[in-house]
């Protein structure tokens, strides 16, 4: 009797056991086994230009695809099920009911499909055939609406996933602001990465409640969690603005053959909003793995070339038995390595990441500091004898021959060194450290793009008399090119530093707003009366000085240019700048434009630098309703709309081109014009280049680009050879035999001149 | 005979000491009727939600079958409880032995069913002669151990006797591959003769050969060893022969205090086999939760309980020794169905009693009750 009761309370143990202790465990189990999951994608928010021009966007479409093993499964075990009972109940004398599911699972699957996809029931039996897959898909983008109904026919083996592809309408537009999207929609570069918690909201899913059979449970405990939807960010890119700078910096960079990019800001001054931040060459986001600039591509080349010469000498070296130390190390690159290393510096956004020497546009900080300190005046004597003594070493002036007598604005205006060399003397280098500080250029400016940096400088124990002076012209220290954007809007827009920012606001689903991102003041660093002093002073080395290239009839630009040689000195590597700002009495806009390595003979900054930010500035206050303030004859004299001449016979087009004062350069050695840039409509200065693409080979003629879809390679580059059109695989890795074309661009139907290439993506087939 | 050998052990029980003259009491103990009673009308409730998906033609077929097993039981138990329990010692070993030719007949004429030959056909009804086995062997033995040429127990001939006949009962059960029947009739003869004061090294010596046997056979079949060691470690294989366990464990563990609700299981669908059947306590366990497992476990305690009390309480040995076999079939068959649910003890095949769907174990095990009630009608206390 005691033993039967002890065995009670043990089983009654054991209960607790099982369901106390290990109950969660075994809950979750149960979970697992007994539901049916299914996500719903979250839509992904759109990011938005600050007058609500779409940047990037995602669809709701959803993939559908089929399970042909789970179906033939299911279906085989529902008949197998349904025989057995049939069976008993015969035997048994019993009337049998066929109330089995899914015993015709396959032409319940055949007839949704068709009836809601429109797919051909021909080729939607012969995937259903394979049953040994486990997916095929049936169609992409499909409406949610659509996909619904689908849903609604709760078939076991129709399978949906939502689909991630995000889309930028405007092409190379602003991807180093936005970065991309992985191919699960994961924010990888960019605003798309730095703001991807925002922006992918919640996946929601359906959890509904199945038998071992995969059939439905009667109770159909189903849960459904709505997914939420992300986040729109909205910035205060103007996308009209930020075209207009990609315009100008895209001609600056063939203009002048710049090796290593070029960068621009466009911010106001005032708040610390940045109009436009462009990086050129750029790259499309929806093809980020692609490298299409032709200098890019020739940088692959180069670093393979050069690699592999290193490589060579330092075997020559082994074998020879005098080894430099490492000389075992040193590998040679393969081409994709070498590309997947452009692809990184394609890829940055050199205006936050990478850091520069600013060179002279350092001196309106200078200048700032020095006025506001009060170690200098306007009217301050000086004289350039072309070099300057700092502690026995000789520091040289840009202008070799000297300046001669000049006053402190001269200096400015002439961007004098020694001048600069004497008033950071003046200042001491406890107080240029002050300044330094105090113009945010030691510290990252937090801003929403991955990887900033800021710069590297000489802290105030390693500032000795040498490295004072040279720091005073901008030269042998680093900042970014934003934090010298906002250290110069704080010379010119009152004294004070302000916190650039690229979003304006944040809104819902709904497009209710969320957040509304303010203007945040750092600190002020000069006051009111040094900035009025400054703009005044910028105004006249544009309108006299050594920015008059930048000069625009109709507007007040103030600026400064900035010539630096690169780290290591003696390459004859240079970076051109130039830091404008307009209306010089009360600037709305503070522009930066950074011409790095300019391998085209001129590298001043402000004779290729200026010119590019004069532009820039002029279109954008006109874009900001600022109007010149001339008559229309004057704005047609100086100002040359560009005429479109795309389509033309090269020749003619040329000509029209310089009928209108401007120049043509022609690239490309087809007989047409296929494209041009700057753009028709873009206003620019008289004398300025228009550049011409012909197609290459092909007298001109035009052809339809074939549908390549589905194709395998060898079919596909056939299919576009015999249109008279190239194919260049897109994306990575050469395509496999099982791989079939998933993708194209330009599309089918397209009309382009021949020898045109066709961009091809390949997916494996499985 | 017989009749006067029983008058006399009633005489000699009187005179060791009790204080009335036993009589036969009008009624049958009231708390062991209701909680027999509860036991089945709660069985049936659960057998109804747990049948659910099995019977998915007509949810109400396992169930109608089964009220119809329940009604066939009480109206059993109706006349067992009103047949003077002696009448069994006088019939005890024919009723034996003739049990013993139909099990050894089973795996000749019987039906196969999961594998296994238990069942015969009675005119259209199946039968498990195993199911009355336990109660004709538990009256065989009450019959010898309160005879006095066979109860003492000290003499190993005896001990012998019995064991021969729990042997030759076991076989029979290994010829029908019923090793639920074999576990459970075994462990009630061993209750039976400890009860009745078998020497402890006996018991020793009797569970060294039960274990022996019982290993062999594993050896010899091995599918039998995997099963019966997989409740250490069912996860180990999930879907092989770990499935029935593990789904087992996840109806249980799903429950937590209150369960699911009645009729709630998840696990029924397809994911517990025989859910209706060996497993309905997992399902009680889902469905209602810690509180509805320990009810139903306090209930079946209460019921062991004064069904102990009973037989202790009865007018002579064999009544004490017949109502506390009885009492033990139940106990035993609990304690192991409920101790496979909960992956505490090797999965056997063990039925709950009142609760698992099947007929002749349903009307068997009544019946076999109604023979306790009878004996609470003799009890040597009106008021236990």
């Amino acid at each position: 009797m005691a033993a039967f009761m002890a065995c009670f309370v043990f089983l009654t143990g054991a209960l607790v056991w099982r369901q106390f202790v290990q109950g969660a465990e075994l809950k979750a189990g149960a979970r697992l086994l007994q539901t049916r999951n299914q996500k719903i994608a979250s839509k992904r928010g759109t990011i938005y230009d600050i007058n609500g021009e779409t940047l990037a966007s995602s669809s709701t479409a959803e993939r559908i695809y089929i399970n042909p093993k789970l179906i033939s499964e299911t279906e085989a075990k529902a008949r197998k099920d349904r025989d057995e009972a049939e069976a008993k109940a015969k035997s048994s004398g019993k009337t049998f009911i066929d109330n089995y599911e899914n015993t015709e699972l396959t032409e319940k699957v055949v007839e949704v499909l068709t009836t809601e996809l429109g797919v051909s029931e021909e080729w939607l039996r012969t995937q259903l055939a394979k049953t040994e897959r486990t997916s095929v898909e049936v169609k992409a983008n499909v409406e949610k609406s659509l996909a619904d109904k689908v849903r609604k026919a709760n078939l076991a083996g129709i399978e949906f996933v939502g689909d991630a592809k995000r889309s930028y309408p405007n092409g190379t537009l602003a991807a180093h602001i936005l970065g991309f999207t992985g191919k699960d929609g994961q924010g990888l570069e960019g605003l798309e990465n730095i703001l991807d918690d925002e922006l992918s909201g919640t996946a929601g899913r359906v959890q509904a409640a199945k038998s071992a059979g995969n059939g439905d449970m009667p109770y159909k405990n189903e849960t459904y969690e709505a997914a939420k939807d992300g986040n729109n960010v909205v910035l205060t890119i103007d996308i009209r603005i930020q075209k207009i700078v990609e315009n100008y910096l895209q001609i600056a960079y063939e203009e002048n053959k710049l090796n290593n990019g070029a960068a621009s800001i466009v911010m106001n001054p005032k708040t610390g909003e940045i109009l436009a931040m462009a990086c050129v060459p750029s790259y499309d986001p929806s093809n980020y793995s692609q490298i299409t600039d032709p200098t890019l591509l020739a940088q692959v080349d180069k670093l393979v070339a050069d690699s592999e010469a290193e490589y060579d000498a330092a075997r020559r070296r082994i074998e020879a038995g005098e080894p430099d130390p490492g000389d075992e190390n040193v590998k040679a690159l393969s081409y994709e390595e070498a590309y997947s290393q452009v692809l990184l510096k394609m890829r940055r956004n050199k205006a936050v990441v990478d850091s520069y020497e600013p060179g002279s546009t350092f001196k309106t900080v200078v200048a700032s500091a020095a006025l506001e300190e009060g170690v200098v005046s306007l009217d301050d004597q000086f004289y350039c004898t072309g070099s300057k003594v700092v502690a026995d070493t000789t520091i040289h002036c840009s202008n070799r021959d000297g300046h001669g007598a000049e006053t402190f604005v001269d200096g400015i205006k002439n961007s004098c060194n020694p001048v600069f060399m004497e008033v950071g003397a003046r200042l001491g280098a406890e107080k240029f450290d002050k300044y330094f500080k105090a113009f945010g250029l030691t510290e990252k400016t937090n801003f929403l793009i991955p990887g900033e940096t800021a710069g590297q400088h000489h802290s105030l124990e390693e500032l000795g008399p040498v490295e004072l002076a040279t720091s005073s012209f901008g030269q042998t220290f680093t900042v970014t090119p934003l934090q010298m954007v906002c250290a110069v809007s704080a010379v010119v827009n009152g004294g004070y530093l302000m916190e650039p920012h690229i979003v304006s606001r944040y809104t819902d689903s709904e497009g209710k707003t969320i957040e509304n991102v303010d203007p945040v003041i750092v600190r002020q660093v000069i006051s009111e009366e040094t900035s009025k002093t400054m703009r005044e002073v910028l105004e006249k080395v544009v309108s006299e000085g050594g920015g008059k290239s930048a000069y625009v009839q109709g507007y007040r630009i103030g600026g400064k240019t900035g010539t630096s040689e690169k780290h290591p000195t003696g390459r004859g590597l240079h970076v051109a700048s130039f830091v404008g700002f307009a209306p010089a009495d009360d600037p709305e806009i503070v522009c930066l434009v950074i011409l790095d390595e300019p391998t085209n003979g001129v590298y001043y900054g402000g004779t290729i630098a200026a010119p590019v930010a004069g532009s820039i500035i002029a279109d954008t206050l006109q874009c900001l309703g600022y109007e010149p303030q001339y008559s229309d004859e004057d704005e047609n004299a100086v100002r040359i709309v560009v005429p479109d001449v795309t389509g033309k016979d090269v020749e003619a087009a040329a000509e029209e081109i310089a009928d209108m004062g401007l120049r043509a350069s022609v690239n490309g050695s087809g007989a047409k014009v296929v494209r041009q840039v700057p753009a028709s409509g873009t206003r620019i200065h008289s004398d300025s280049l228009v550049i011409l693409y012909t197609d290459e080979e092909s007298g001109g003629e035009e052809t339809k680009v074939p549908s390549v879809t589905g194709k395998t390679y060898e079919q596909a580059a056939e299919a576009l050879k015999a249109a008279g059109l190239k194919l260049e695989v897109s994306g990575q890795g050469p395509p496999g035999d099982e791989s079939t074309a998933a993708g194209q661009s330009p599309m089918a139907g397209a009309v382009v001149s021949q020898g045109t290439t066709v961009y091809v993506t390949f997916e494996d087939d499985d | 005979m017989r009749g006067t050998r029983n008058k006399k052990t009633a005489e000699a029980k009187l005179l060791s000491g009790i204080v009335t003259r036993p009589k036969r009491n009008e009624r049958v103990d009231f708390m062991l009727f209701m909680l027999v009673f509860g036991l089945l009308c709660f069985g049936l409730v659960m057998l109804f939600s747990a049948s659910q998906n099995t019977s998915r033609e007509n949810i109400y077929s396992i169930i109608l079958r089964q009220l119809g097993f329940a009604a066939l039981g009480l109206a059993a138990m109706f006349v067992t409880s009103r047949i003077d329990y002696h009448f069994y010692k006088k019939i005890s070993a024919p009723l034996f032995w003739a049990t013993m030719v139909v099990m050894y007949v089973v795996p000749i004429i019987g039906f196969a069913s999961h594998g296994a030959t238990r069942q015969i056909s009675l005119g259209g009804i199946s039968f498990q002669p195993s199911e009355v086995c336990k109660f004709v062997l538990v009256i065989y033995f009450a019959s010898l151990l309160s005879s006095k040429r066979h109860s003492d127990l000290k003499n190993w001939r005896n001990v012998m006797r019995f064991a021969i006949i729990l042997g030759l009962v076991a076989l029979a059960c290994v010829l029908q591959s019923h090793l639920s029947a074999l576990v459970l009739i075994v462990a009630v003869g061993f209750v039976m003769l400890v009860a009745a004061g078998l020497p402890w090294g006996w018991l020793a010596g009797l569970g060294g050969v039960g274990a022996v046997g019982i290993g062999l056979l594993a050896f010899l079949e091995p599918y039998r060893l995997r099963r019966l060691l997989i409740f250490l470690d069912p996860f180990s294989d999930t879907r092989g022969d770990g499935w029935q366990i593990v789904n087992s464990l996840y109806a249980v563990g799903s429950g937590g205090l209150l369960g699911l609700g009645f009729g709630q299981s998840r696990q029924k669908y397809d994911y517990l086999p025989e859910a209706q059947n060996d497993y309905i306590y997992a399902i009680v366990c889902e469905e209602l939760g810690f509180v509805g497992g320990v009810i139903v476990l306090a209930l079946f305690a209460l019921l062991i309980f004064r069904g102990i009390q009973i037989s202790f309480a009865a007018k002579d040995n064999f009544g004490t020794l017949l109502g506390f076999g009885i009492v033990s079939i139940v106990a035993l068959q609990v304690i192991v169905n409920v101790g496979v649910v909960l992956s505490v003890l090797p999965s056997t095949g063990m039925q709950l009693p009142f609760f698992s769907s099947g007929g002749t174990s349903m009307i068997i095990m009544l019946a076999g009750l109604g023979i306790l009630m009878n004996i609470s009608r003799y009890s040597t206390q009106n008021k236990i």
